[in-house]
């Protein structure tokens, strides 16, 4: 899953994409509403984090464009004023969520959680597949009601296979969803990961489509 | 809106009174002229009667004296015979100084002397006479015909009289016209007082300038930029409101987001790694609330929330909303919140029956407020209560109060230190930190933006502490 954090301050900007990174996220801090409208044309995001105030343009100009260019994407507005005319503008101007600041992180991950849920039409949280269950909200995979521990970008790569209910990823969209600007992508990182889960949760639980990428199986074990 | 006092003056009455007095002393003025022409010309009239009669009567004399001799005429009274009483008198005088013939009412010493001739006063014992003094053309007979002052000042008199009915019907008609053409002009000028008066919070207006006389125009330009500097005081109090709260809360995020992170990656902690990180969110946290309610003493001290509309106020909802917000820090402290309506104090009056008006969100501030202190200040294991009482109003009869108290059993605060609690930044205990000792400055703030103020008084019982807030607002009937 990989983010857009659109923000100014470093202070904020910084902590919070370490925080997101170690949620497992892929994030892509930008710091001008430029550099946010060319990211969003070049890449597909889960979610993405806007600010409101920014040095080039106003956040709910950097929103308008956005939405006018017919990206569909959640969107999650951190700002610091809470009139609740600004909320509303906010809202109607296409934005889906808002975060008062000083936000709380682990509220920002649930905000993100939910914002990826409802734009994949999910109403509940956990996902399923045969035995394998996924609790985003606690960052958990579970195999017959028993816990087994991933890396987050076993646990990333599992997240959003199963959140396409059945979709067919390449492995540079999983590279996308994995990793963000800056960092290394080793040439068989993904196949390593796909290798992994398969020895943890079962050989049924990722298929192999040759010559695309990977989808969800059956989830059956063996 | 005010009704002008007793001290000020009007400029329509003296505008009125200056008129009026103009228009009376010109009226005077020509009256006086007219009475002072028309005297002159009376005399003159008076004058060329007398002369004439004097003519006449020495033309008949000498033809009487010629035809009928001398004594027929001494002392022949023709007033006798008429028998009516004239105010004109005359002698008839020979040149040797003789009195040959004379009206009844003349005296028998000469009228007027006897060398002079023509116009000449007399003063005949307190009595003033008009004389002519006429000789004939044979310088044989000597005419003096009279004619008492008083006659002549009884025409005057008659004739004054007259003008001044004629006043007396006039004056109350010119002041009555005067009046009625000074509201005439003055009519624009309360046009804009009624516009003026409309203005209010919710209708922050221009005035409208067209077709204003130019005497008043500069004062309503004037009003008029005033207007325009407020409504741009307004704005820039709401954006310095929302700026401020920016400013400051982007660094706390900031400060909050890394201790989060650092929380995170540094895990796992021990015990005491935990407390520190624990307190430096507590901290940014108090530092969040302080500036929240600091924005809203702002909000509440702002003449942009004095411009604002008021809304009717629903207590019933804005304590259960209060409530809500309050239940999970109560249930922490195992404090019961409890919302007593008590209808029943006054017979019929309901909390309906009151139209109160007012800013909820300020409202559900103060009440906020003091429900959570109630459950700050609180010792664990107690109860707060919120009890709405409706009153009729003592002072107007379609007025009802709506008494809402927040009473505690909690520890209370001694009566000493009561009158304190509501300043800026006091608080009970200087120890402790937790509050911003800003919450119950708020809370006045946002009485007195209501026109009210809040009481403290004893808690439930006689134990812990309440606080009284009285709403006036007016009954449906």
């Amino acid at each position: 899953m990989r983010l857009l954090l659109i923000e100014d301050d470093p202070l904020i900007g910084k902590a919070t994409q370490h925080f997101l990174v170690s949620e497992g996220y892929a994030v892509d801090w930008v710091t001008t509403g430029s550099d946010a409208l060319l990211s969003v044309r070049t890449h597909e995001y889960a979610t993405i984090l806007l600010d409101l105030g920014l040095p080039d343009m106003d956040g709910h100009e950097v929103l308008g464009k956005i939405r006018r260019s017919g990206i569909t994407t959640p969107i999650l507005i951190l700002t610091a004023r809470e009139a609740v005319s600004d909320r509303i503008y906010n809202l109607d101007s296409g934005a889906d969520d808002f975060i008062i600041k000083p936000f709380d992180l682990h509220e920002v991950c649930a905000r993100i959680r939910v914002a990826i849920r409802r734009a994949q039409g999910r109403a509940e949280e956990c996902l399923q597949v045969g035995a394998v269950s996924l609790l985003p909200s606690r960052r958990m995979a579970l195999v017959n009601e028993i816990e087994i521990s991933l890396t987050r970008r076993e646990y990333m790569i599992l997240y959003t296979l199963m959140s396409g209910e059945g979709k067919v990823f390449s492995r540079s969209q999983l590279e996308e969803a994995l990793y963000g600007w800056g960092e290394e992508v080793e040439s068989n990182s993904i196949e390593v990961h796909v290798h992994n889960l398969r020895k943890k949760l079962g050989k049924k639980i990722i298929e192999t489509v040759h010559g695309i990428g990977y989808k969800t199986g059956s989830g059956v074990s063996e | 809106m005010t009704q002008p006092s007793s001290s000020k003056w009007s400029l329509r009455q003296r505008l009125t009174a200056m008129l009026f007095s103009l228009v009376l002393s010109l009226w005077g003025l020509s009256a006086a002229v007219i009475y002072v022409q028309a005297e002159n010309e009376s005399q003159e009239l008076f004058d060329m009667a007398i002369s004439e009669t004097a003519s006449l009567l020495l033309f008949l004399s000498e033809h009487e004296l010629l035809e009928v001799g001398d004594n027929k005429i001494a002392g022949h009274d023709y007033a006798e015979q008429t028998g009516t009483e004239h105010y004109l008198s005359f002698q008839l005088w020979d040149t040797n100084g003789t009195l040959r013939y004379r009206s009844a009412n003349a005296p028998n010493n000469p009228l007027a002397p006897l060398t002079e001739e023509g116009f000449g006063w007399k003063n005949n014992d307190g009595e003033i006479i008009r004389t002519f003094n006429l000789l004939d053309s044979n310088k044989l007979l000597r005419i003096i015909v009279a004619e008492p002052l008083v006659h002549r000042q009884e025409i005057s008199a008659h004739f004054f009289g007259g003008l001044f009915l004629f006043s007396l019907v006039l004056l109350p008609v010119g002041y009555l016209g005067v009046r009625l053409i000074v509201s005439k002009a003055f009519s624009p000028v309360k046009r804009c007082v009624d516009e003026v008066n409309r203005l209010d919070s919710r209708n922050l207006n221009q005035i409208d300038l067209n077709d204003l006389p130019q005497e008043i125009e500069p004062l309503l330009h004037a009003l008029n930029s005033a207007i325009k500097r407020i409504q741009a005081g307004v704005v820039r109090e709401k954006r310095f409101t929302a700026d401020a709260a920016h400013e400051l809360r982007t660094p706390l995020a900031g400060v909050k987001a890394n201790v989060q992170l650092l929380q995170k990656i540094s895990a796992p902690l021990n015990t005491t790694q935990q407390e520190v990180m624990e307190d430096a969110l507590e901290g940014v946290d108090r530092c969040s609330r302080m500036i929240n309610q600091l924005l809203a003493l702002s909000k509440s001290d702002s003449l942009a929330a004095k411009l604002a509309p008021q809304e009717v106020l629903d207590i019933r909802k804005i304590i259960s909303d209060v409530f809500i917000l309050e239940r999970v820090r109560a249930e922490a402290k195992d404090v019961s919140l409890t919302l007593s309506m008590d209808d029943s104090s006054q017979q019929s009056l309901k909390l309906e029956s009151i139209v109160l008006k007012g800013y909820p969100t300020a409202i559900e501030l103060l009440i906020r407020n003091l429900v959570n202190n109630a459950i700050t200040y609180h010792r664990n294991h107690g109860s707060v209560i919120v009890r709405v009482q409706c009153l009729l109003s003592t002072e107007n009869s379609c007025q009802g109060k709506v008494r809402i108290s927040v009473l505690d059993d909690g520890l209370g605060i001694p009566e000493n230190q009561r009158a304190q609690i509501f300043n800026r930044f006091f608080r009970v205990n200087p120890n402790q930190t937790r509050g911003s000792g800003l919450g119950l400055s708020i809370c006045h703030e946002v009485a007195e933006l209501h026109g009210t103020k809040i009481t403290v008084t004893d808690g439930i019982n006689g134990q812990g502490l309440g606080f009284v807030l009285e709403l006036t607002g007016e009954l449906t009937q």
